[in-house]
């Protein structure tokens, strides 16, 4: 399949929230420079972060008119120059810090781009590399939780989307009696 | 941040409450301890081999919903991961 040269994206137009969040049809397709590749977007995941950064509450995050999202799987399409490990036709999941996962096609850092576990559809592979590790790291290393203690999950329903239950079940697996409180 | 703001000084942490509080955003966790992030990726590749993390099943939005779907978000309307398919 052939890369066409514009591409349907979701545009942020002003910090005023996801209201000003557009869908435009003639995005340029990002062309993959050194070190990078670039994604047939199958899925982009959505994260509160999208929010923070339509609020214009994100540690350095982008100013408008910006395209949205980062957080995407998918296939690589194409490479830059100086990647190696990474061809045409491998399936990815992975964060770019300069957005644009809400679109068609996406660049990422080769560095970024985690395979999407065998067997597992591109869309379910989406928050191995946000939801999990940030709910795994609260859990271990910074939390330094051991096995007998208790831990309240805020908002384990919902959002940040899908962390509070990315951190019940590595809680489960730590063998502790996760508690997930009602809202945030 | 997700919470909310919810200002508290050290002389409180001193003196009323106690507590340990640790901020984490992944992305700065990244920059600032890439070797703590290796360990934790390496620890979930680990958990999905074993069968502990499954796939995700996460609801899924047309592209042209993204912003509803973002709204949803902020609202607290909605239960788990969300997906945008262009």
């Amino acid at each position: 399949m052939s890369i066409p040269a514009t591409m349907r994206a979701l545009r942020q137009t002003s910090l005023n929230g996801p209201q000003d969040l557009c869908l435009i049809i003639d995005a340029p397709v990002p062309v993959p420079g050194p070190g990078e590749v670039l994604v047939r977007v199958a899925a982009a995941g959505v994260n509160f972060g999208d929010i923070s950064q339509a609020r214009g509450t994100f540690l350095g995050g982008p100013h408008p008119p910006y395209l949205a999202g980062f957080e995407a799987a998918g296939e690589i399409v194409a490479v830059g120059e100086a990647v190696t490990g990474l061809e045409p036709g491998a399936r990815v999941i992975g964060v770019g810090i300069g957005g644009g996962a809400f679109a068609e096609y996406m660049l990422l850092p080769a560095a970024a781009a985690v395979p999407v576990p065998a067997g597992w559809a591109a869309e379910a592979a989406l928050g191995l590399v946000v939801n999990w590790p940030t709910a795994l790291a609260a859990l271990k290393p910074l939390g330094g939780i051991a096995a007998g203690q208790t831990v309240l999950i805020h908002a384990a329903a919902g959002d940040p989307p899908g962390r509070g239950q990315a951190g019940h079940r590595p809680g489960r697996r730590l063998r502790r009696a996760g508690r997930r409180s009602p809202g945030h | 941040v997700p919470g909310g703001e919810a200002p508290v000084t050290n002389w409180e942490l001193v003196y009323e409450h106690q507590v340990h509080v640790i901020g984490l955003n992944i992305g700065v966790l990244i920059q600032a301890a890439p070797q703590i992030f290796g360990e934790v990726m390496a620890e979930l590749f680990a958990l999905i081999a074993a069968g502990v993390l499954t796939p995700v099943r996460p609801a899924v939005y047309e592209l042209a919903d993204g912003p509803k779907a973002l709204a949803e978000l902020e609202a607290r309307a909605t239960v788990g991961k969300l997906a945008l398919r262009p």
